[in-house]
């Protein structure tokens, strides 16, 4: 019975001690010194006497960055990724909604780390990695864990401008990784090629496939995303096999015609998540890997990674829109409708989601964890808690989910989720700006930006607006306007804003 | 030639070439998904089609190397 996730690390350090398990540009880690070393840094916390508590682990995208998050879970308490470009202000906003009793950073980012005057412990990894591993103590400590206490917490964007901390436990991440291995047949002879940054939740999928079943999982360079000849290249060198990646990733391959160029002689299953995958696209891959299984998941992090799947089985027109598919197992979709019942044939109705994989809410926030995370309307006889993803969706005649729209203003920019009210927020804090509203151009992803107020030069409000967001929030257009467009009841018209929008630019 | 290629550039982001010799893949102006909007709109513009064989990072350094990279397609 596996109980929490360093018994997956435990288990294939003893099976394929020798084995490279996370690869990085500089260096690679087999899943001996893995365990070694996640077992030291965890050492070194556990003199810290706490545990159940937040650490932030603030490192570069590396292997040593895994063994950061392992070393965290063996003191007995959960991490928290930090993106290491993520604006001052952002983190601070984190840090104190988090107080996390320690920060664990890499010495590229120890002078960073240290501008952030954060009044707890600032641990060095590099410093601590070669600390006595204190057998005994930490043993003690992983057998009081329980599959309900935390493992990690991810932050995602926040509508009022404060993130929130999605807290996941142990049994939610056993949930999908079990699952994960058994349908997809993942085995210790796969090799992953990452593209998820690891403070995104895509990316949890490939990091504990790799730990649970012994694969090796190559990190691949950010940089080799923008060529992707170059891209296609390394995943042969590295006999990559398996992909999970965000459907961007997978769009630009395939406009540049990489896919042409370079035949991949390794890859046989091709994952994607995290937003829309045009078939246009798809097609393109599914022509260049006729014998590849290609999966559509979807779910949102509230979930643990995905909560519905697609495996492609069919022929698609290029403008056909793609179905989420299916529930994973032990996991139960709902479509609600606006009366909380479940919808009819083809009725457009809120997926919400029902079983392990759920977070346990959001960290130090009960309001927001109260309005997503409610009571099952449909169950009037003991606890029972769904979670609301505000995601519309529908059935089609197959009896697979389709996705149709948001509910409220959250969008899917480059694969990562923003409340279009954060950044608005973020606006409203430039003082010689009245109102500033953004809407998501869907066709071309880009966010518009329109100003109402004196003018401020469109560089002067991206550079203040970069102090406060992530660089993916920042608007692609800024638009300055005389008035905006309201509606009767006197809100701000952003259907009519953003149609004007699309048709000035010929797309209505 | 050059204009042309800056209009292209700045109507993707109105920031870039404010420095001639600034190098837009450490300035991030071109971070890793972005490359698609660049090629597409150079493509558009002087309708033409990159090789992604020529899609490599030295080609895309500054203005001036998209610019050298155009010319030697003509």
């Amino acid at each position: 019975m596996i109980i929490n996730v360093l018994e997956y690390l435990e288990e294939s350090a003893e099976k394929y001690p020798d084995k490279v398990a996370f690869e990085d540009k500089e260096k690679s880690l087999t899943f001996k010194e893995l365990l070694n070393i996640s077992k030291a840094v965890g050492s070194y916390i556990s003199t810290k006497n706490r545990t159940h508590s937040p650490i932030i682990v603030f490192m570069e995208k590396s292997a040593d960055n895994i063994a950061g998050f392992m070393g965290v879970l063996y003191s007995g308490n959960f991490y928290c990724p930090i993106d290491t470009h993520m604006p001052e202000a952002r983190i601070k906003v984190i840090i104190d909604t988090l107080n996390p009793i320690a920060i664990l950073s890499d010495l590229a980012n120890k002078e960073k780390v240290e501008g952030l005057h954060f009044r707890g412990e600032i641990i060095i990894y590099e410093e601590i990695k070669q600390e006595e591993i204190f057998d005994e103590k930490i043993s003690l400590i992983k057998k009081k864990i329980l599959d309900t206490d935390p493992a990690y917490v991810l932050f995602t964007s926040g509508s009022t401008g404060i993130p929130k901390g999605v807290l996941i436990n142990h049994r939610s991440i056993i949930d999908f990784t079990d699952w994960m291995c058994d349908k997809f047949h993942i085995e210790s002879t796969d090799n992953f090629g990452n593209q998820s940054p690891f403070f995104f939740d895509l990316s949890i999928g490939d990091l504990y496939c790799t730990l649970k079943k012994g694969c090796t999982n190559y990190i691949i360079p950010k940089e080799l995303f923008t060529f992707p000849v170059e891209l296609l290249r390394f995943l042969n060198d590295k006999k990559i096999n398996i992909i999970f990646w965000v459907p961007s990733a997978l769009c630009v391959v395939a406009n540049l015609r990489a896919l042409n160029k370079v035949k991949l002689r390794w890859i046989d299953r091709v994952l994607f998540c995290g937003e829309v995958m045009p078939n246009k696209q798809l097609n393109i891959w599914r022509k260049a890997l006729p014998e590849a299984m290609f999966v559509n998941l979807y779910g949102p992090c509230e979930a643990t990674d995905a909560s519905t799947y697609y495996i492609v089985d069919r022929e698609f027109e290029d403008d056909d829109p793609l179905p989420i598919g299916v529930p994973c197992e032990n996991t139960d979709i709902l479509v609600l409708n606006e009366d909380n019942r479940i919808v009819k044939k083809d009725e457009i109705g809120e997926l919400c989601i029902r079983g392990s994989g759920l977070a346990m809410g959001y960290y130090n926030n009960s309001e927001r964890t109260e309005e997503a995370f409610v009571q099952n309307p449909l169950n009037l006889t003991y606890p029972e808690i769904i979670y609301r993803t505000g995601d519309l969706v529908k059935y089609n005649e197959y009896g697979e989910l389709m996705y149709v729209s948001r509910k409220d203003f959250q969008i899917k920019h480059m694969g990562h989720r923003i409340e279009l009210g954060e950044i608005e927020t973020a606006v409203s804090s430039i003082k010689e700006i009245e109102i500033g509203v953004c809407i998501h151009d869907n066709v071309k992803d880009q966010i518009i930006l329109f100003l109402i107020g004196k003018e401020v030069n469109d560089k002067k409000v991206k550079d203040i607006l970069r102090t406060k967001l992530q660089e993916y929030m920042i608007p692609n257009r800024i638009i300055h306007l005389e008035e905006l467009p309201y509606n009767a009841n006197g809100k701000i018209d952003r259907k009519k804003l953003k149609a004007d929008y699309l048709n000035m630019n010929g797309r209505s | 030639m050059r204009e042309k290629v800056l209009k292209v550039l700045n109507e993707i982001n109105p920031d870039i070439g404010g420095n001639p010799d600034e190098n837009l893949l450490d300035a991030g102006f071109i971070d890793s998904f972005e490359i698609i909007n660049i090629v597409m709109a150079l493509e558009e513009a002087f309708n033409i089609e990159i090789d992604p064989e020529l899609i490599v990072s030295e080609n895309f350094q500054t203005v001036d190397s998209i610019v050298k990279l155009l010319e030697k397609m003509k």
